[in-house]
């Protein structure tokens, strides 16, 4: 069977669909033209005709291109569609800010209730901007593989080291803030002994404050970036399994029953 | 009076139908219904350059066809049956169609 890698490269190139209905597409395609050709082959056709004629029949032209991609347009991409490019972006943008604020704000709103933000302890500041960063970072990941549902690996993996690492600063300024606290509860003691009571129920209920919100900064953190990796290496896991199937003439990807 | 014929939507049912009348004989792949619509048609109507795909996605999208893997000799191919849904589309599409033909041709036949 000859080889159809430069024809589905470059309608893979042109597919712009979300997986993994990109790679059904192109799996469908791939073993339509090999079984084709082979059916032309055995009657009687040459080698070299049935490709020709494999191509001409199932290749999608552009015309088809764009009727596949409208059957399978995402509900998202049917909604935006009727906005230009920069239109769509700075609305996506606005959603995503709004969004980010609205988590935020209910985040902050049950921190305030529960007394903790009345007296805060030292890094709480810089721990809520981290956990700032950690929903932002979260919803527009979120957002680009479930509701935009791009498969442009760059544009997916951009940006996603951020939550780890966001993780990781969590940890470290709550673990940081409540040494520090630590220090400060020590020297209050070490002054006036006798309000030893006082002075550590109001550590205890400050550092629990800091350690849960480290905490849960922390697990959210790891929790989306783990979920959005392995969303990501889904889809890398499926390019790269066309790829090999181009390669080698044949494609053996599992794909579920559609 | 008859509803008024769009031309557009006439052909995209009479591929739909070809289709559908093909997979009444039975489950087969993509390129098999398009090596068989030309076939039975005597080469009348042929599903060239990808044209298939989009048909087949939309019929399948409308349950209208059901699609399945299946492993032969290694290799992985889409198999497409007709739903008992889209033998009732069949049914309805092939009247809407003759009746379209039948209209045309008392036209073009009414100055002879």
């Amino acid at each position: 069977m000859s080889s159809y890698r430069a024809e589905l490269h470059e309608i893979a190139r042109q597919l712009d669909l979300p997986q993994p209905v990109r790679a059904r597409v192109l799996l469908e395609l791939a073993s339509d033209l090999a079984g084709l050709e082979a059916e032309l082959v055995s009657t009687g056709m040459s080698a070299e005709e049935a490709h020709a004629e494999a191509v001409r029949t199932l290749i999608p032209s552009p015309e088809s291109l764009r009727d596949l991609m409208e059957v399978h347009r995402p509900l998202y991409r049917r909604l935006v569609d009727r906005f230009s490019d920069p239109t769509r972006h700075r609305l996506e943008r606005a959603a995503l800010i709004l969004a980010s604020a609205a988590l935020f704000a209910v985040g902050v709103i049950r921190l305030g209730r529960s007394g903790i933000l009345a007296n805060p302890a030292p890094l709480s500041g810089p721990l809520l901007g981290v956990a700032l960063v950690v929903v932002v970072v979260s919803v527009w990941k979120t957002f680009s593989l479930a509701v935009r549902r791009e498969h442009d690996l760059a544009k997916l993996r951009s940006g996603t080291w951020i939550l780890p690492g966001a993780a990781f600063v969590a940890a470290v300024l709550a673990l940081g803030g409540s040494v520090l606290d630590l220090y400060g509860v020590s020297g209050s003691l070490e002054a006036d002994l006798t309000r030893q009571t006082t002075v550590l129920l109001a550590w205890l209920r400050r550092d629990m404050g800091l350690l849960s919100l480290g905490l849960l900064t922390s697990g959210i953190g790891l929790g989306m970036w783990l979920v959005i990796a392995s969303g990501i290496a889904r889809v890398e896991q499926t390019e790269a399994e066309i790829v090999s199937g181009f390669e080698h003439g044949t494609v053996r990807v599992q794909t579920e029953r559609s | 009076m008859s509803d008024p014929v769009d031309l557009q939507a006439l052909v995209r049912a009479i591929n739909q139908a070809l289709i559908l009348a093909v997979l009444r004989n039975g489950p087969k792949h993509g390129y098999q219904i398009a090596v068989e619509a030309e076939a039975s048609s005597e080469g009348m109507f042929a599903f060239q350059h990808g044209t298939l795909y989009p048909i087949l996605h939309r019929l399948e999208k409308e349950r209208l066809i059901s699609g399945r893997w299946e492993t032969v000799d290694g290799r992985r191919r889409k198999v497409y049956s007709l739903t008992a849904r889209g033998r009732e589309r069949l049914s309805d599409e092939s009247a809407h169609i003759r009746s379209a033909f039948d209209m045309l041709t008392s036209v073009l036949e009414a100055g002879e």
